[in-house]
């Protein structure tokens, strides 16, 4: 299990790149997640709340109300083009932190 | 569901009620029931799949902070079952306490009648009839009654946070439902009891009357025992009941019904001690005992008519 203090500065990464294709809603992201990561990461709903909160008011996302097919009202987040930038941004410092920290990491065999 | 629908409830019982934490609310409501029939589907049980469901809500101040979200100064806090449990024995204890003193301070009177008697017919000798010795009993009753009484209503004073700044979990209220409903005819039984004895009392001044003029303050006496012994059940009885409506949030003890009670609590413990001083006072001045006790069901119409009215303007006001 990862802490969730490790993962903060990386939740945002995660849903931008899930929003890049398509719009989505909270549940669907977090069982994406959930999928993808093949269980080893499940973002905690406040967290992921808390993420979507800071990516509207930075104006990376928008929300809007979209209908599920049970009829409940949803909130929706897409994707701006600041946010696109801000992603692609948050992968080139990310391929930076790898390498720097990868430097003072050692795995099991001790390469 | 209705657990994980308590745990929102609680959770967002003690923030402002904007459109926007109530989105936030429903929509975190509706990712939850999600999990909670994906966990289901996926053959977990009841239990399981709030157990998951709960786990992975997170923690609410991380999304407080976010949102600049205070919460209200007196925080919300879920009530054990151990508190409740001492909640309801001392409550019991209290009731006790306070309805004993009340029938002291009733019998005060007829101590005093009964006293004033015994020195006219010359069965006590020394105390002279109105002699100012005539008054010990009175004021031994009032001085007891009314320790009795305070006694009993500091007992509640440290579970005023418990009444009103508590939530109980699911199976916690349940469970008081239960018991609240278990109750009722008890209560009910209690009440009419009570009620029969105060409207009944006035039978033994007629009663007594019969026997000759002598006797008619130990009719009076009488009647206030019999008045004296049916507060003492409507007390025990409603103190419990209260005690219920308060835990569960119920009528009266509603969250947003609670200031107008303060008003009419301040209110009633003007007019009810005034209620009898004027009875008391129409009795011994005016030698009115048969007639003085009217002030009391007078007193409850108006004071009843005054808490509605006040109740209904308030809620107006609020509604506006």
């Amino acid at each position: 299990m990862i802490s969730s203090d490790t993962m903060r500065g990386y939740n945002d990464i995660i849903l931008l790149s899930l929003l890049l294709n398509q719009a989505s809603y909270g549940y669907e992201l977090s069982r994406q997640i959930r999928e993808r990561t093949e269980g080893l990461y499940s973002i905690k709903e406040t967290t992921l709340y808390s993420a979507f909160e800071r990516l509207l008011r930075n104006g990376y996302i928008v929300s809007f109300f979209g209908e599920e097919s049970f009829g409940k009202r949803r909130t929706y987040y897409r994707i701006t083009p600041k946010g696109r930038a801000y992603y692609f941004e948050k992968c080139e410092e990310w391929e930076l932190t790898k390498t720097v920290i990868s430097k003072f990491v050692i795995n099991q065999r001790g390469i | 569901m209705e657990t994980i629908r308590t745990y929102l409830d609680n959770l967002f019982a003690g923030l402002p009620k904007t459109n926007r934490v109530q989105a936030l609310r429903s929509e975190l409501y509706l990712n939850m029931e999600e999990r909670y029939h994906e966990m289901k589907a996926a053959g977990k049980t009841e239990n399981e799949a709030i157990g998951i469901v709960i786990s992975e809500f997170g923690n609410i101040d991380e999304l407080l902070m976010e949102l600049n979200i205070q919460r209200d100064e007196k925080q919300l806090r879920e009530a054990t079952d151990e508190q409740v449990n001492t909640y309801f024995s001392e409550l019991k204890k209290a009731a006790r306490n306070i309805a004993f003193g009340v029938m002291l301070c009733i019998l005060s009177g007829a101590a005093l009648i009964v006293c004033n008697a015994l020195a006219e017919t010359g069965a006590i000798r020394f105390i002279e009839s109105s002699n100012s010795l005539s008054l010990v009993p009175f004021f031994l009753f009032t001085v007891a009654g009314v320790g009795i009484l305070v006694y009993g209503a500091m007992r509640m004073e440290g579970y005023k946070e418990l009444e009103t700044q508590t939530l109980l979990s699911h199976h916690l209220k349940e469970k008081l439902q239960a018991e609240y409903e278990a109750t009722r005819p008890a209560f009910i039984k209690g009440i009419i009891t009570g009620i029969c004895l105060c409207i009944i009392s006035p039978v033994f001044i007629f009663l007594l009357s019969e026997f000759g003029a002598g006797y008619d303050s130990y009719g009076v006496s009488l009647m206030l025992f019999s008045v004296a012994l049916g507060i003492q059940f409507l007390i025990k009885s409603g103190m419990l009941r209260d005690g219920y409506k308060k835990l569960l949030k119920l009528e009266d003890y509603a969250l947003e019904k609670r200031r107008s009670n303060q008003v009419i609590g301040v209110v009633a413990s003007v007019v009810w001690p005034l209620a009898v001083v004027i009875f008391l006072l129409l009795g011994f001045l005016k030698h009115a005992w048969g007639t003085a006790w009217i002030v009391f069901p007078v007193t409850g119409l108006l004071f009843g008519i005054f808490s509605s009215v006040y109740s209904a303007t308030a809620k107006h006001k609020e509604s506006i």
